[in-house]
């Protein structure tokens, strides 16, 4: 009971000490909103990507297209090959019709170009899924080399070096965010122990009362704390905000890039955004505690 | 109820605020510390209630030595001293009902029992009726008395007062001095820091005299 009667206590008095010097309180929860947001972003973004890179190298494939004129006996025993394999999850044989007709269906407005021709351009093709665990770039050009030559293949294909690199420049974002957003949490922490510090001055005639009263040193110090977790966490929240809302600008041109995303683009989860909100608490409470570090009680 | 024993206090290498204090004050005494200004008499309540640590020298306040206890025990020893400071300090921001219960407060003394005890405190001073002032809003006799009420109210085992009177006059200050009286006859030690001599006299208690930070009597 008498916690809870020092929680309000804090609470009160936080409230009261934020009302009384909204200005430049409002300044504090503004650097942590800018802090935020600009970590949020990047984590939004790099969180799509994310998503993208991992569907991709869910499935990475290699394609080995097939000589024209290829003998059934040959690219059945080619195909066997392959399926008996242990690092190969699945084959898909397609024929020269089926690649047409994909064509045909992923390009309708060139759809008359076949015909256009006079042939049919697409060779036929095996295409190999790998095993889960079997993505790295010496298993996939481990398997090519040991294909590529067989008889009947023309020419082997695979996606896994661009992925690696889209898995790099994914990697790049989270860290520029984290590069960027951690200078900026800094920048919070900093201004919000600042912002502290002012009060404490302009209230250390009233703080020294207080100790000398008998108040403990958590007694003087707890609504300090309980104003830069507030301020923080009001911070976390404009950011969540505003990250929002710029999602919700950008979600026209989000919504395009849908087709390469294999997906509409999302927000962040709940879950990270309750971390934002969590984190800027946290580097509210770490600025007051840097500021009241010295405090004498 | 408070031992010294060979105090100093220094605050730089020329001057002594104290030198070579011992004296013994028993509990439930009633005592005047005198002297003029500069005499060393605000330093040795400030040492008492552990606002400071003596350079040289230890006491003891209810048989425990204060110059020995943790931090973190200091706010404790503080809640069993009322002090009644020369510059009364008190919260601004806070009506006088609410620096009175403040002690309270910290005390975490539930919120309808802090009221009633102060308005108790504050009645025994007299200024109950202005419970909801500010303290800038009163005269500094009255704001004295707040800072007595505050001090008095959590039943201190030891009562230090600066200069209580220096801001009331004649009649308010006898009152003062009567409420002091009352809360020694329950059993609170009261060391007065003055040098109203008139009053002193009047009072017939036991008179310790300082002089340029020394004992000159005790």
């Amino acid at each position: 009971m008498a916690a809870l009667r020092a929680c309000v206590y804090f609470v009160e008095e936080a409230l009261s000490s934020l009302w009384r010097s909204r200005l430049i309180n409002a300044l504090s929860v503004g650097t942590i909103a800018v802090s935020l947001f600009v970590l949020g972003a990047f984590l939004t973004v790099a969180s799509n990507l994310n998503g993208v890179v991992a569907r991709w190298t869910q499935k990475v494939q290699v394609t080995f297209y097939l000589e024209d004129g290829l003998e059934a006996r040959i690219r059945e025993s080619l195909v066997n090959r392959l399926e008996a394999d242990a690092r190969i999850e699945s084959t898909a044989l397609v024929t020269r019709e089926q690649a047409l007709e994909r064509f045909r269906t992923l390009f309708h407005d060139l759809r008359t170009l076949p015909d256009d021709l006079g042939e049919n351009p697409f060779p036929a093709s095996v295409e190999v899924t790998l095993k889960a665990g079997r993505y790295t770039a010496e298993d996939v050009r481990a398997l090519v080399s040991a294909y590529e030559t067989a008889p009947g293949v023309e020419e082997a294909q695979y996606d896994l070096l661009w992925i690696q690199r889209l898995s790099t420049a994914v990697r790049l974002v989270r860290g520029v965010g984290a590069f960027l957003g951690g200078i900026l949490v800094l920048a919070g922490v900093f201004t919000i122990s600042n912002v502290i510090r002012l009060t404490v001055y302009a209230r250390q005639d009233e703080l020294d009362i207080m100790r000398l009263v008998g108040a403990t040193q958590a007694y003087v110090k707890g609504p300090f704390v309980v104003e830069g977790m507030i301020q923080g966490g009001l911070g976390g929240l404009a950011s969540v905000g505003l990250l929002w809302l710029t999602f919700r600008v950008f979600a026209q041109d989000a919504l395009a890039a849908s087709d390469l995303l294999g997906r509409a683009a999302v927000f962040l989860p709940a879950e990270l955004c309750l971390a934002i909100v969590l984190g800027g608490m946290a580097v509210g409470v770490v600025g007051s505690l840097v500021s009241l570090g010295r405090l004498r009680v | 109820m408070i031992q010294a024993f060979h105090v100093y206090k220094q605050y730089d290498r020329e001057t002594s605020a104290l030198s070579d204090v011992t004296l013994n004050i028993e509990k439930g005494d009633f005592c005047f510390l005198t002297g003029p200004s500069g005499a060393g008499k605000t330093t040795f309540l400030k040492l008492v209630f552990r606002e400071e640590l003596p350079t040289q020298g230890q006491i003891l306040v209810g048989g425990r030595n204060i110059t020995a206890i943790p931090e973190g025990q200091i706010p404790h020893l503080r809640r069993s001293i009322g002090v009644v400071f020369q510059d009364f300090k008190l919260l601004k921001r806070k009506t006088i009902l609410e620096n009175v219960a403040f002690v309270l407060k910290i005390l975490a003394v539930p919120v309808k029992e802090q009221k009633r005890r102060a308005f108790a405190a504050l009645k025994a001073v007299g200024l109950h009726h202005k419970m909801h002032a500010y303290p800038l809003q009163l005269s500094g006799g009255e704001q004295q008395r707040v800072a007595i009420a505050r001090a008095l109210i959590n039943e201190p085992m030891l009562l230090l007062a600066d200069e209580p009177t220096g801001n009331l006059d004649p009649d308010m200050a006898q009152e003062i001095m009567t409420l002091f009286q009352d809360v020694n006859a329950r059993g609170t030690t009261v060391l007065v820091a003055t040098h109203d001599r008139e009053m002193i006299q009047r009072m017939a208690k036991r008179v310790i005299g300082l002089d340029r930070g020394r004992l000159v009597s005790s």
